[in-house]
């Protein structure tokens, strides 16, 4: 029984113009594998990823995780939760769901929220554990597996982020999963910004205080 | 001071929570056999288990391993006899040897999880270690003579700790 990672990444990503969004540059990586990694680095061999839109081109990017192909991804994010959900294997313990274009992640962060769901995971009904930013809460966000079967059931565009409402979680808080890159301008500023030195080299990341684990 | 608990035994460690855990084990704990490959979670040579799971230390926070079970290569078996490092022998897996440890991580937390893997998934648990001498084959032989043998992973060890 393991903690696997489910990366969305199925969106056409229409606000970010013509080109794909998924393989614009973070650092060194298109933003899918960057992605893979980030969480490749904390559940080696536990990651799969949803494609939907130009998947025949992206799934050529993905190595080392698992893809899988939703062949409804334009009908919403919802549809893509629902179909990683189904493919991950019967020994998922739980589920950490985590969008590719959340490009400030690190697998700092991810450790963090592993980290804190791993203290929980033994009570008699584990809690979700989600990230929180200004906005509230949000992914990433484990799910253990007595909420699956809710997960799979979400259609449309409509997320797991009711979910977050509905349940008594557990957050982390975490900026930098408040940052995720829906236009070009956004992503011009992001690799501006002092972040993507430190993505290139995570150890500059620094916790910001009284954020203990 | 913040407490990490490796192979069995607590270690008071004082030290940024951000430190890569492969900074402290090997830099603080002198606990050298957990190797630094490329720094950046790409060749697998750093991998340890966190809480029975593998993962690259060299990108993972000191703070990660609090309240954590950590277990390293050193803490595998007590007296370096796991069945995997009997196989590895066995089949004289290593050449140069550098990225072994982590390969044995790997390897160990597969069957730990799955002890009978088919070879698709033999291949991909360990498709995150390079190793540059290629001894590929041999380390699948190694861990496919291991594999459905009942193992005995030690919660605790005494030898060897500080």
């Amino acid at each position: 029984m393991s903690l696997h990672i489910l990366i969305l990444a199925a969106g056409e990503g229409r606000r970010f113009g013509d080109a794909v969004k998924q393989l614009a540059m973070i650092g060194d990586k298109t933003m899918l594998e960057h992605a893979v990694h980030q969480a490749s680095i904390l559940a080696p061999a536990r990651v799969s990823v949803v494609l939907g839109f130009r998947h025949e081109q992206l799934a050529l990017l993905v190595r080392r995780a698992q893809v899988v192909i939703n062949p409804n991804w334009n009908q919403g994010i919802g549809s893509s939760i629902a179909c990683g959900v189904a493919a991950l294997p019967a020994s998922a313990s739980a589920v950490l769901i985590m969008l590719c274009d959340q490009a400030a992640l690190s697998s700092f962060d991810l450790a963090r929220l592993t980290s804190r769901y791993e203290q929980l995971k033994s009570n008699d009904i584990p809690p979700i554990v989600c990230a929180s930013y200004a906005d509230g809460l949000g992914v990433p966000a484990i799910f253990p597996n007595h909420y699956f079967n809710q997960l799979k059931e979400l259609n449309g565009d409509m997320g797991a982020k009711h979910m977050l409402q509905e349940n008594s979680v557990i957050s982390v808080p975490m900026a930098t999963a408040a940052i995720d890159i829906d236009t070009q301008d956004q992503w011009a500023r992001f690799n501006e910004h002092k972040l993507s030195t430190a993505l290139i080299n995570p150890r500059r990341i620094r916790t910001p205080e009284g954020e203990s684990l | 001071m913040n407490k990490v608990k490796i192979n069995g035994v607590e270690h008071p460690i004082d030290a940024d929570p951000n430190m890569p855990l492969l900074w402290v084990l090997r830099d603080l704990l002198n606990m050298t056999g957990t190797k630094f490959g490329c720094g950046k979670g790409l060749c697998g040579a750093c991998t340890i288990h966190l809480n029975g799971l593998p993962v690259r230390s060299c990108l993972m926070p000191l703070a990660a391993a609090f309240g954590a079970e950590i277990t390293t290569i050193e803490g595998l078996s007590a007296n370096g006899d796991h069945p995997l490092q009997q196989a590895w022998i066995a089949h004289k897996v290593p050449q140069c040897g550098y990225c072994q440890s982590g390969q044995l991580m790997s390897a160990a937390a597969l069957l730990k999880n799955n002890p009978t893997p088919s070879d698709a998934e033999i291949k991909d648990a360990m498709s995150g270690n390079i190793c540059r001498c290629g001894t590929y084959p041999r380390i699948e032989a190694a861990i496919k003579s291991v594999a459905g043998v009942q193992i005995h992973q030690p919660a605790t060890k005494s030898k060897g700790a500080i």
